[in-house]
C-alpha cells in the first residue's frame, strides 16, 4: 500500500505533468518524422533529463516512447513511409485506406488499438515486473547474471543482424568500449591514454547520442534526395462506426496476444511484433482476401500488435535489466547516472517505481490518444516542414544534451566521433545495437564472471553454475545460431535479419500485388505515389533498420 | 565509403555491392583487434599474482581474441566471396559527402569558439554562446539549402535563445 502511494505521490507533482508535455510534443514529432527514430530521440533527450529528477526523467523518456508510437502512424498512412520501424506493418492496410479516401478512419483506429495496445501491455507490466524481478533476485547469481547478459547481447545480435558475424564483431566492440577506465576489482586502469576524462569511461551518453543520433543524421545527409512525394490531405471521414469497431475486435485480440508476448522477449520489438501480428490476424480473419488492401483489421492488427510490447519490453529492462528494444536500451542509460539501475533488485528495492511507470505510461497514452484524436490534421501539415530546420536543430540539440551530462566539451568531441564511427557502421550495415548494449552490460559481464570463476575451483561445478545459467547460455548460442542457418539456408540476395524475414516472400508478393492492383482501380487518391512508391512495405523497413 | 558506393543522384536507389569496401572494413576491423589484444596483454597490473582468477588483462584478453577471430573470418569471407547486397541503404547522394564534412567542419569550429567562453571587449565580457550558435545554425541552414532570409535569421535567433532559456537558465547548464 505504501509503494503504491508513494509512486502515485511522486507522479502527483505539476512537474511531472509539463514534462510530460514535452515528452509528448517531442514524441509526436519524431514519431512523424521518417527516419528519426524513437531511440534517437530519447537518446537526444536523456542528454537534457541528466539534471532532473529520476521520475521527471522517466516522464519525459517514457512519454517520448509512448507519444512516437502513435505519431509514427502519421506517415505510414499519408506517406506510406513508416515513422518509426515499429510502424511498418501499418503501411500494409493503413496507406491503401488512405488512398481509398478513408486516411481520417484509419488514423482514429490506429491510435485507438494503439492506446489498447499499450495499456494493455501496462497491465502485464504492473503484473509481472515485481515477480519476475523477485524470482531473479531469488534465484540469480553471479553465473546466472553473466549468462543473462549473454543472453542479452546474443539475442540483440541475433536480431538485428544481417550478417551474424557482424552483429557479432558490433557486440564484441560494444563489449571492449566498456572495458575503457577503472577495472572494478582491483583499480587498475585500462585503456585511458593518461586522459583523465577516460578514467570513469566512456560516457554512455555520449557514445549513445553519436550512435543513433549523429550517424542517424549523418546518414540522412548523406543520402537525402528532394522527394516529391507530399502527405494525402483529403483525410476523410473520421469516426468508425459500430460495425468497424466489432469487425476489428477479432484482430485486436489476436494481434495484442501476440504483441504482448513478443514484447517479452528481450530485443524483439516494435517492427517484428507488427509483422507477426498482422499475419496472424489475417490466418483468423474471415475475410483474409481484404488483407493489404485497406482492410481495418489489418492496420488493427499491425498497430496493436507492434504497441503492445511496449509493456514486455518495459518489464524485461526493468526486471532483468536486459533492454527490451533499443529505446530501453539508451534508457538503461541514462537511469544508471541517475543512480537507478535496472535490474532483479531495483523494484524489491523501489517497489514505488512500477506504480509511478505505469502511471506515466497510462497518463502518457491518455494524452497521446487524445492528440491523435484531436490534432492529426495539424500532424499531416508537419510532415511538410523542410529538412534544414530538422537537421540543424536536431545537431545542436546533440552537441548541448552531450555537454549538458558532463559540462565538459571532451563529452561533445567523444560523441562526434562515435558520430562519425557509427555512420562508418551503418554504411557497412554492422548494428549499433549490440555495441551500446555491450558498453552497458560489459562491465556487469566481466565482475560476474570473475565472481563465478573465484568460486568455481572451490566448489563443484553444478552447485555454481545452475540449471538457469546453463539454459540461458544454451538460449544465447541458438538465438545466433538459428537465424544464421536460417539465413545460410537462403538465396544471398534474399538474406537478411530476423525482422526482415518474419513474414514469408509469398506475403510480401501479395501485398505488392494488392497495391498495385489498387493503384489501377478508378477514383484512387493518387497525387502521391511516384510509381516505384507502390513497393514500400519491405523498402521502407529496411531503410530504418531495427531499432524502434 | 568509395565513389563506388555512389550509384545514383536521382532517385533513391540502393549501392553497389563493394567487395573492396568490404574488405577494407574487416582489414580495418582485424587491425583493430589486433592491436587491442596486444594492449590488453600489457595493460600494467598494481599488484601481480594475488592468486584472483581474473586480473584487469583477463578480460579485455578474451575480449582481444574473440574480436581477432571474428574480424579475420569476415575478411577470409571478403575476399573469397562475393560482396553482399546492399538493398537495404540508400545510395549516397550528390553532394552529400560534402554535406557531412562541412557539418563536420563546422561543429567543430563551433565547438572550439564556444570553448572560448567568453571575450573582452571595449571592456565588456561578451558571452561568446549565443553569438556563436546563432552563427552555426545560419552556417548549417545555408549549408543544407535553405535560402529563405526570415528562416535564415529567425530560425537560429529563436532556436537560439530557446536553448539559452532551457539549458542555461532553467536546467542551470554553464554554456
Amino acid at each position: 500500500m505504501s509503494a503504491l502511494l508513494d509512486g502515485l505521490g511522486a507522479l502527483a507533482d505539476v512537474s511531472v505533468i509539463l514534462y510530460m508535455l514535452v515528452g509528448l510534443a517531442l514524441g509526436f514529432l519524431v514519431g512523424a518524422f521518417p527516419g528519426i527514430t524513437a531511440t534517437m530521440a530519447v537518446a537526444l533527450a536523456a542528454g537534457f533529463t541528466m539534471t532532473l529528477e529520476p521520475v521527471q526523467g522517466l516522464a519525459v523518456l517514457l512519454t517520448i516512447y509512448v507519444a512516437a508510437n502513435f505519431g509514427d502512424r502519421v506517415p505510414s498512412i499519408l506517406v506510406n513511409t513508416p515513422g518509426t520501424p515499429a510502424s511498418v506493418a501499418t503501411t500494409f492496410d493503413g496507406y491503401p485506406m488512405a488512398k481509398q479516401g478513408r486516411a481520417g478512419l484509419a488514423l482514429t483506429i490506429s491510435a485507438i488499438v494503439s492506446a489498447i495496445g499499450i495499456l494493455a501491455s501496462v497491465a502485464l507490466f504492473a503484473a509481472l515486473a515485481v515477480p519476475i524481478a523477485t524470482l531473479a533476485r531469488n534465484y540469480f547469481r553471479s553465473p546466472e547474471l553473466f549468462a543473462l547478459v549473454v543472453f542479452g547481447i546474443a539475442i540483440m545480435i541475433g536480431i538485428s543482424s544481417k550478417s551474424m558475424l557482424k552483429g557479432i564483431l558490433a557486440g564484441v566492440f560494444g563489449l571492449i568500449l566498456g572495458t575503457v577506465g577503472l577495472y572494478s576489482a582491483t583499480n587498475d586502469e585500462r585503456f585511458t591514454f593518461g586522459l583523465l576524462d577516460l578514467v570513469d569511461g566512456l560516457d554512455f551518453i555520449a557514445v549513445i547520442i553519436g550512435l543513433f543520433g549523429i550517424a542517424e543524421l549523418l546518414d540522412q545527409l548523406l543520402t537525402h534526395r528532394q522527394s516529391t512525394v507530399r502527405p494525402i490531405s483529403a483525410l476523410g471521414r473520421w469516426l468508425p462506426n459500430r460495425t468497424e469497431l466489432k469487425q476489428s475486435g477479432r484482430a485486436v485480440a489476436v494481434s495484442g496476444a501476440v504483441g504482448l508476448g513478443v514484447g517479452l522477449i528481450p530485443a524483439a520489438g516494435g517492427d517484428i511484433a507488427g509483422l507477426i501480428g498482422w499475419d496472424r490476424a489475417r490466418s483468423v480473419s474471415k475475410h483474409p482476401e481484404k488483407f493489404g488492401k485497406g482492410s481495418i483489421e489489418g492496420i488493427a492488427a499491425s498497430d496493436t500488435a507492434s504497441s503492445a510490447t511496449l509493456g514486455g519490453s518495459l518489464t524485461t529492462t526493468m526486471a532483468l535489466g536486459i533492454p527490451g528494444d533499443s529505446v530501453m536500451a539508451v534508457m538503461i542509460g541514462s537511469m544508471i547516472i541517475w543512480g537507478i539501475t535496472p535490474g532483479p533488485t531495483l523494484f524489491t528495492e523501489r517497489p514505488d517505481l512500477v506504480v509511478s511507470i505505469s502511471g506515466i505510461m497510462i497518463v502518457a497514452t491518455l494524452l497521446a490518444l487524445a492528440l491523435s484524436l484531436v490534432r492529426m490534421k495539424g500532424v499531416v501539415k508537419l510532415l511538410d516542414l523542410p529538412r534544414p530546420y530538422l537537421w540543424s536543430g536536431i545537431l545542436i540539440f546533440c552537441v548541448i544534451g552531450t555537454y549538458a551530462t558532463s559540462n565538459s566539451i571532451s563529452t561533445v568531441v567523444q560523441m562526434l566521433v562515435f558520430g562519425v564511427i557509427g555512420l562508418g557502421l551503418k554504411r557497412l550495415e554492422i548494428p549499433a545495437g549490440p555495441i551500446v548494449l555491450g558498453l552497458i552490460l560489459g562491465p556487469l559481464a566481466e565482475e560476474n564472471l570473475a565472481r563465478t570463476l573465484q568460486i568455481l575451483p572451490t566448489q563443484p561445478f553444478f552447485s555454481v553454475v545452475s540449471p538457469i545459467a546453463i539454459v540461458l547460455l544454451v538460449l544465447a548460442v541458438l538465438s545466433i545460431v538459428i537465424p544464421a542457418v536460417r539465413n545460410a539456408r537462403k538465396p544471398k540476395e534474399k538474406r537478411g535479419s530476423f525482422a526482415d524475414s518474419v513474414l514469408s516472400e509469398e506475403t510480401f508478393a501479395d501485398i505488392e500485388q494488392a497495391h498495385d492492383e489498387l493503384r489501377d482501380e478508378p477514383g484512387m487518391l493518387t497525387s502521391t505515389i511516384p510509381s516505384d512508391e507502390a513497393r514500400p512495405a519491405r523498402r521502407s523497413r529496411k531503410k530504418k533498420g531495427t531499432e524502434k | 565509403m568509395t565513389t563506388d558506393d555512389i550509384t545514383s543522384t536521382g532517385g533513391a536507389t540502393s549501392p553497389r555491392p563493394s567487395r573492396a569496401l568490404e574488405i577494407v572494413a574487416a582489414a580495418i576491423a582485424t587491425a583493430f583487434m589486433a592491436t587491442f589484444l596486444v594492449m590488453a596483454t600489457q595493460i600494467p597490473l598494481r599488484t601481480e599474482g594475488t592468486g584472483a582468477a581474473m586480473t584487469a588483462r583477463t578480460w579485455p584478453t578474451v575480449l582481444g581474441i574473440g574480436g581477432l577471430v571474428v574480424a579475420i573470418l569476415l575478411l577470409v569471407i571478403a575476399i573469397t566471396r562475393p560482396a553482399p547486397a546492399r538493398e537495404d541503404m540508400e545510395a549516397i547522394s550528390a553532394g552529400g559527402p560534402l554535406r557531412i564534412a562541412a557539418t563536420i567542419l563546422l561543429s567543430s569550429a563551433f565547438i572550439a569558439l564556444w570553448g572560448v567562453q567568453s571575450i573582452i571587449m571595449a571592456g565588456y565580457k561578451i558571452q561568446l554562446f549565443p553569438i556563436v550558435a546563432a552563427l552555426f545554425l545560419f552556417a548549417l541552414l545555408w549549408l543544407y539549402g535553405h535560402r529563405g532570409w526570415i528562416g535564415l535569421i529567425a530560425y537560429p535567433v529563436g532556436l537560439t535563445a530557446f536553448i539559452y532559456v532551457l539549458f542555461g537558465i532553467v536546467l542551470r547548464i554553464p554554456l
